[in-house]
């Protein structure tokens, strides 16, 4: 390109882009290397949008903070621990990069250059007012080191770029081409027929400078959330699990009358659970279970079971009515001694669940939970522990347990987890009750436990700071997760 | 779970014995009871739903007091009714609210503390556990103006003077005008009636709403009559004899109301304990730690049981003010609970079952690889949405053919969305500010109606967002996905309201119509607030690639 500007010294991005025989990516990104090394000028038009950062607007109203700090240790020697401060500390960094400040031992002295700059201020420091107080002054800016700096810094930010319209090569460019010249051609692009006909052999490659800027590149991932479920899938799967799933919608009879929620719990609120209207109600298959079920019922909650109540459709409240469902046709299975069963039976599901919310910064009305169930013969609250123990510990949480009550457990449990010093509720857990079951005092029990999918998420996750927030799917926000 | 608030000073006092805060605060929460926050003056605790009888300073002091072994006293004796202490039950009363049980406490000298903490303890249950009064109700009545027998029963609209009133009004301005009558006065609509608890001299409770003012009762109160009212005989029962315990431990005299229904007559308080044999083993059994038989009687005690030795069996007494115990799984559980968790040492299973992911989940994560390899960013969204964002905003008719709500608090709220697109599009509109291209896709359910049962199906829908997006930029990743999976698409001739005429296809699989793609109408873009064009496709995953749909509703076991 330099060569290209030899003869003419001056022309439009169009000639040059003629006369350099250079693409117009390539051509751009010469010419910004070129400039940064002043070995050419340019000259730009076009529309563009400055804004000013919340920090930026900060600084411009007192200074930026190497300039702060400079005037805050007015030319004394201070211990590095007194600048504690978040502003104190950028503007540590930066007047050490600046070479306004040295280090020595643990004391902070200020340079012959820091005493200027505290003096007669910078030039980035100027052109942040100068910005501040007129936008259209950019237009002189563009491109001046100050403006430069000021953009890496993240105070300013430019939108829409400039159209280059002309380029002229300077004097520095002009010697710099001579010297070249000298060293003769060096390879710019590597390119097929180079490789080909090893033209490549015996010369140099023209150096990059690996630190000019790009844009840099995208990558599509997976949701947050998403991971979150693999990595807990991926710990039940490793401990022997089996994953179910079931429905969505169902009768209230799956999600509350089989797991022995008397039907005038606050959890069956219209408060809290979403009745559908269209389909109202819908069947429970099985004639007995319901008989045995209305029979339980009645006897321990002392009221009428409504089989109608029972067949409301509604949106799942947990991820229990799966496990429970498979409670219920594991138990017969393994009561007709089926073939091929070999309890413990250890099942787990991660899926939607529902809870009629007002909407807002905090609460979402669907999100996900985790049931676990381990089916065998005489398991223990012992067991169940360990189980536990396994569990939230491959989700590399710790734990302890804490007596707790669900309508459908005998022991109750519920998981607490350390979290800043604090135990913090995470979970239940228990021993399903024989009401649920419909087994004998001495056959088989079921262990079962649940949890909330983003719990775990936030317990794990300091950088996630609500669960409302987790479920950002614009694609802002889904480009900058960490993976 | 529900929260409770206690006076240091006076749970300290019904303790009786001096303990240090950080004691007392570890056996609280030995005892499964969560203390959240203590300070001078109060300590609040978080108790488990099933347990009113905590609810009272006097039940909870019981409670510690068992627990931390201070007291083996488990008899609580009521005197029997006097000629007069007698309840008619009306048969009326069975339309509405059918149940009464009640006692009568004398010799009583209440402190202020203990008359806040009765009256605040009768509320709380009749909240929480009386289900805002629906479930059981309750009343205390000072008898110093009252003249008994009493009747229970439903009646026409009348006058009395309601409490900290100055004038009578009549039952039916009661339910429309005090506060608590709007509240709980519809309860047992329905009936034109009023259930109501009199004396000889008129009404003494308009149930469940509002006492009389001339059975208001102070700290002066030195004979009182508490009634709870019901829906279920045996709960109503159990409340008055937790109730009994509480006066009996505040050191009153408790004796029996009878009760005359149309059929029969009984006694409240009954103080019955019921009875439960559990094999020693058992513990071993369920709680997987070796109790001996001492030590079993011991952790009883400290549960409020009384024990013993029965054979091999061990005989609990489950103690009267109890309502949570149903079977001797309760009772096993209240023993590891006195055991203390933190004892019982974890136990490995022994299992050779190898685990693994149903097959949907791995077709699924195979296909969400390929779209990430495609330059697609995966998004996901809720499942519940309204008609105007499933429909309006996407140009496409209503069907009837969808899951709808009935009740949600939200208004935003109202039906299960029928497919993804809606959705990303919806991203793809709030990420206007973010750099192009933009891609997203979504692989989740969407649902539906077949008959009368849901249809709960998995969907793939992508958008991708650009300056001079096209038709056929999307046909090459739908193509390039179809390669990846080893399934051969058609794509043909299709039109559809949120695509561009002459712009859309429809996609096949096996002959078998499974979606659409295309450029989204400029008309839909707007609806979201897309500035520049877009390129989309959703298909349907079921019945190819493996996926399969859930279960119908209600199938399980068939």
């Amino acid at each position: 390109m330099l060569s290209a500007l030899k003869e003419k010294k001056r022309m439009s991005f169009a000639e040059l882009l003629e006369a350099s025989g250079l693409g117009r990516d390539e051509a751009l990104w010469g010419i910004s290397n070129l400039e940064a090394q002043k070995l050419i000028e340019t000259k730009s038009e076009g529309e563009y949008e400055l804004k000013i950062s919340k920090e930026g607007e900060d600084y411009a109203r007192t200074s930026l903070p190497e300039l702060s700090l400079l005037k805050k240790i007015k030319g004394r020697a201070v211990p590095l621990k007194e600048l504690t401060g978040r502003e104190d500390q950028i503007g540590l960094m930066w007047a050490k990069k600046k070479g306004f400040v040295e280090v020595s031992g643990q004391q902070l002295v200020i340079t012959e250059a820091g005493r200027k700059a505290e003096k007669s201020g910078t030039e980035a420091d100027s052109a942040l007012r100068t910005l501040s107080n007129d936008k259209g002054a950019y237009a002189k800016l563009a491109g001046s080191e100050a403006a430069k700096e000021l953009e890496q810094r993240k105070l300013i930010s430019i939108k829409g770029r400039k159209e280059i319209r002309e380029v002229e090569i300077t004097q520095r460019g002009v010697l710099a081409l001579a010297r070249e010249r000298q060293t003769e051609e060096m390879i710019g692009s590597l390119d097929r027929s180079m490789i080909a006909n090893r033209s490549w052999a015996g010369k140099k490659f023209k150096p990059y400078d690996p630190t000019t800027p790009v844009e840099s590149a995208y990558a599509s991932s997976r949701h947050k959330i998403r991971n979150i479920i693999n990595e807990i899938r991926s710990a039940y799967v490793g401990l022997g699990f089996s994953e179910i799933s079931g429905p969505v919608v169902e009768p209230a009879f799956w999600v509350f009358d089989y797991l022995f929620v008397p039907q005038d719990h606050p959890a069956r609120d219209v408060q809290d659970t979403f009745f559908l209207s269209r389909p109202g109600e819908l069947p429970v298959h099985d004639k007995s279970l319901e008989g045995r079920i209305r029979k339980e019922h009645e006897k321990a909650w002392h009221g009428e079971w409504s089989a109608e109540l029972a067949r409301r459709a509604i949106l799942r409240t947990h991820t229990t009515s799966v496990t429970g469902r498979n409670i219920y046709t594991m138990v017969k299975a393994l009561a007709e001694k089926r073939r091929g069963l070999n309890p413990p039976i250890k099942l787990f599901t991660v899926g939607r669940v529902f809870r009629n919310e007002n909407l807002d910064y905090k609460h979402l009305a669907d999100f996900y939970m985790t049931d676990g169930i381990v089916i065998g013969n005489n398991l223990t609250l012992a067991n169940l522990f360990d189980v536990l123990l396994r569990v939230y510990g491959s989700m590399g949480v710790k734990i302890r347990f804490k007596p707790a009550y669900f309508p459908f457990v005998e022991p109750g449990v519920e998981v607490h987890v350390q979290q800043n010093g604090e135990w913090l509720e995470l979970g239940g857990a228990g021993i399903i009750r024989r009401e649920v079951t419909g087994v004998s005092r001495k056959s088989i029990s079921v262990l079962a436990w649940g949890l909330g999918v983003e719990r775990i998420a936030l317990v794990k996750d300091s950088s996630i700071d609500s669960i409302v927030s987790m479920y950002n799917s614009s694609a802002g926000w889904l480009r900058e997760r960490r993976v | 779970m529900p929260v409770a608030k206690y006076n240091k000073t006076y749970l300290l006092r019904c303790l009786g014995f001096k303990v240090d805060e950080k004691e007392l605060a570890r056996n609280i929460d030995n005892m499964g009871l969560n203390v959240e926050e203590s300070n001078e003056k109060e300590i609040t605790i978080e108790f488990q739903a099933n347990r009113p009888d905590l609810l009272s300073t006097v039940g909870l002091a019981r409670a510690i007091k068992y627990f931390m072994l201070k007291s083996r006293n488990f008899s609580y004796e009521v005197g029997p009714a006097g000629n007069k202490d007698l309840i008619k039950v009306g048969k009326h009363a069975a339309e509405i609210r059918p149940y009464i049980a009640a006692l009568i406490v004398s010799c009583m000298e209440m402190s202020e503390e203990q008359l806040r903490d009765l009256i605040n303890f009768t509320e709380k249950v009749s909240e929480n556990y009386g289900r805002h009064r629906e479930k059981i109700a309750m009343g205390l009545h000072d008898l110093k103006n009252v003249k008994p027998p009493f009747f229970y029963d439903a009646y026409e609209d009348e006058e009395f003077v309601p409490l900290n009133r100055n004038k009578p009004m009549r039952y039916s301005e009661v339910v429309k005008m005090e506060e608590k009558g709007r509240k709980y006065g519809r309860l047992g609509s329905g009936s034109t009636r009023y259930v109501a608890l009199k004396d000889t001299k008129g009404t003494m409770s308009l149930i469940p709403v509002l006492n009389s003012d001339r059975t208001k009762i102070s700290a002066s109160t030195h004979e009182m009559l508490v009634d709870v009212t019901g829906r279920s005989r045996e709960v109503a029962g159990k409340i008055v004899d937790m109730l009994a315990a509480d006066f009996i431990d505040m050191g009153f005299a408790v004796r029996q109301v009878a009760i005359e229904y149309e059929d029969k007559r009984v006694e409240a308080p009954m103080m019955s304990r019921e009875e439960f044999e559990v094999p020693l083993n058992q513990f071993y059994n369920e709680i997987g730690v070796i109790i001996g038989f001492n030590n079993v009687i011991t952790l009883a005690n400290k549960m409020g049981y009384e024990a013993a030795l029965v054979g091999k069996n061990v005989m609990f007494r489950v103690p009267a003010y109890r309502l949570d115990v149903i079977n001797d799984q309760d009772v096993v559980e209240d023993i590891a609970v006195a055991y203390g968790y933190d004892y019982i040492q974890p136990v490995a299973l022994s299992s050779t079952q190898q685990g693994g992911l149903e097959a949907n989940t791995m077709t699924m994560e195979r296909i969400s690889s390929v779209m990430v390899g495609l330059g697609f960013d995966e998004s996901m969204n809720s499942y519940l949405t309204n008609e105007q964002n499933n429909f309006g905003r996407m140009r496409a008719k209503e069907d009837g053919g969808y899951i709808t709500i009935e009740n949600p608090k939200a208004s935003t709220i109202t039906m299960l969305r029928t497919w993804l697109l809606p959705s990303l599009l919806r991203d793809v509109g709030i990420s206007m500010h973010d750099r192009l291209p933009i891609k997203l896709f979504e692989l989740d359910m969407s649902f539906g109606i077949d008959g009368n049962l849901p249809r709960e199906s998995y969907s793939l829908a992508a958008v991708a967002c650009y300056s001079q997006a096209n038709f056929n930029d999307v046909k090459a990743v739908l193509e390039g996905l179809a390669q990846r999976l080893g399934v051969e698409l058609r794509i043909s001739k299709g039109e559809h309201p949120s695509f561009i005429e002459g712009r859309c296809a429809t996609v096949e699989v096996n002959k078998k119509n499974i979606g659409f793609m295309g450029e989204i109408h400029p008309e839909v873009l707007t609806s979201f607030g897309i500035e520049e064009p877009a390129v989309g496709f959703e298909i349907d995953l079921t019945g190819w690639l493996d996926v399969g749909e859930n279960e119908a509703s209600g199938g399980a076991g068939d």
